[in-house]
């Protein structure tokens, strides 16, 4: 039921974000906050080599968190219309940070294999999620952290539409544009580092963009765009556990994603189909 | 009349080159500026800093007695139409709710769109006869629906100032004409003043009340019809004949005294 509780949580957070990030073309953006949670970790195994107290499974989740929210700030700085580094704007200052931290992991994760003779504790499920292994507190925080992210989507809808819409015309019909770029990367980053327990670093993004790029093929009104958005989520999180269920080989977190690439095909097709 | 535009000793540039200098320049409420200038000259420029993108680097603007950035904050103080507006279609947003993004400044965070505006848009989308796609998403509207709900947007804060950006590029004669006719009605209506730059002079003359030639400084500031010939052609490499504007000073009668032309230094 946790683990239920938890996929539910993260991919509802992800959807309701999802037309936003895909309207401001924000996918690579949760790539590179996702692959920073990568250097995070490895700068935890770094550590454990030396301070053995530190080699614990749940120490590098909190260097993801710190890293994840740590790039988030970054880009969002740095991806900001009018930022004074105009010229590394956009995908250039995403690569900075997803290149670098993942070359940072790396050598974190040969470092510790190489002193330690092992692979770090949890280096797979970094990347994929073990949602299976959920704890009662990290199903609450997803709770917790979910219901945030909704409250601040639906209190701060017309603000965020204007914005993602053309952050130009927010900023001149008076809209804090600045403050809503920095909550709406803050909120990305939170739902990422909640999400990397559950699906790992590589997938999380396709939780951000999938349910935003299927509503989008087959919906033409705002309240079903956002239906949809949340009912692929859903879909998504009971069938991928489901899955796990019945076929306890098959990940949940790759389960729940290409259920929701089906979903996303199934659209296209319809969409197609409609248009002829 | 008091002036809503109030723009003084502004100078600005970019990577230490100068793009605007020395401009000064009031706009009294109700009328209709027209900037224009060649390619280069700043005009762009000088929107965002009255749009409060930019920060003067001298001098100041004020609108309605506030700063430039103030201003805009506010929500119903100016209204914008870009030149090339960027719009996200990927939410399938209708033109009604399109245009209600207008108020979100105005309105404020936390808060619902008041029933008073919502009434004004409603109003607005009849005025600019886009009340028969209002449900229809935006991404579908032809380029001049989109243009008017653009319009509508900018309107629904029911601003005092409306500030465009060369608004007719890409647009052929017929469309120029009715976005002129347009425009010149819904200021009677809504007693709005207005900024509009263009490189297209012709475009301008026959809306704005006064004529601001920039070209790094301002060079002209007066009414069109004292629009001296030979800065049209330095400026522009074209004479006034060729915009289908009479130049004033072949009049006999014309002295040329009335001529207000700031050299550039």
């Amino acid at each position: 039921m946790l683990p239920l509780l938890a996929i539910l949580s993260v991919t509802i957070a992800c959807a309701v974000l999802s037309g936003f990030v895909v309207a401001r073309r924000w996918a690579f953006v949760g790539e590179g906050i996702g692959h920073s949670g990568f250097g995070g970790a490895g700068t935890a195994w770094l550590l454990a080599c030396a301070f053995p107290l530190l080699d614990d499974p749940n120490i590098p989740y909190i260097f993801v968190v710190v890293f994840a929210l740590a790039a988030a700030a970054g880009i969002a700085y740095l991806s900001r219309p009018g930022s004074r580094f105009g010229a590394l704007s956009g995908d250039a200052a995403v690569g900075v940070f997803l290149v670098g931290s993942v070359a940072w992991g790396f050598v974190g994760q040969r470092v510790y294999v190489y002193v330690r003779q092992v692979e770090p504790a949890g280096f797979t499920s970094l990347f994929f999620g073990e949602p299976a292994v959920v704890s009662p507190q990290y199903a609450f925080s997803s709770v917790m952290v979910a219901a945030a992210v909704v409250i601040a989507v639906f209190s701060l809808r017309k603000e965020m539409l204007a914005y993602c819409i053309d952050p130009m015309l927010a900023h001149t019909s008076g809209v804090r544009s600045a403050f809503i770029h920095y909550l709406l990367v803050g909120l990305i980053a939170l739902v990422i580092v909640i999400g990397v327990n559950v699906v790992g670093t590589l997938l999380v993004t396709a939780l951000l963009i999938l349910p935003g790029v299927t509503a989008g093929k087959i919906t033409t009104t705002l309240r079903a765009h956002t239906a949809v958005c949340v009912a692929v989520a859903i879909i998504g999180a009971l069938g991928g556990s489901l899955i796990h269920l019945k076929l306890p080989f098959f990940p949940t977190g790759p389960a729940v994603v290409l259920i929701m690439i089906a979903l996303f095909l199934c659209a296209v097709i319809r969409a197609r189909f409609v248009r002829q | 009349m008091p002036l809503i535009l109030d723009i003084n000793d502004l100078c600005f540039s970019y990577a230490r080159q100068p793009v605007l200098e020395g401009i000064t320049l009031g706009v009294t409420e109700g009328l209709t500026l027209g900037v224009i200038g060649p390619n280069g000259g700043g005009k762009t420029t000088l929107v965002k800093l009255i749009l409060g993108l930019l920060l003067p680097e001298r001098g100041s603007i004020q609108i309605a007695g506030l700063s430039a950035r103030d201003a805009v904050r506010r929500g119903d103080l100016v209204g914008y139409l870009p030149q090339q507006p960027t719009i996200s279609t990927d939410i399938p947003l209708s033109t009604r709710e399109f245009v209600r993004l207008g108020l979100a400044g105005k309105t404020g965070m936390f808060h619902s769109y008041s029933p008073v505006d919502l009434d004004f848009v409603e109003g607005l989308l009849h005025q600019l006869q886009i009340d028969t796609v209002a449900t229809m998403p935006i991404a579908h509207l032809s380029g001049g629906q989109l243009q008017r709900a653009l319009i509508a947007k900018a309107l629904a804060p029911k601003p005092r100032l409306l500030v465009l950006d060369e608004p007719t590029v890409g647009v052929d004669r017929k469309g120029q004409n009715e976005f002129l006719q347009l425009l010149s009605r819904l200021k009677t209506e809504l007693r709005l003043t207005i900024v509009m730059v263009s490189h297209d002079l012709g475009t301008l003359v026959g809306l704005a009340d006064r004529i601001a030639c920039i070209g790094r400084t301002i060079h002209f500031h007066d009414v069109p019809q004292r629009l001296p010939a030979e800065l049209v052609t330095r400026l522009f490499d074209c004479n006034l004949a060729a915009l289908g504007i009479t130049d004033p000073c072949a009049d006999p009668s014309c002295d040329g005294k009335h001529v207000n032309v700031v050299e550039n230094p």
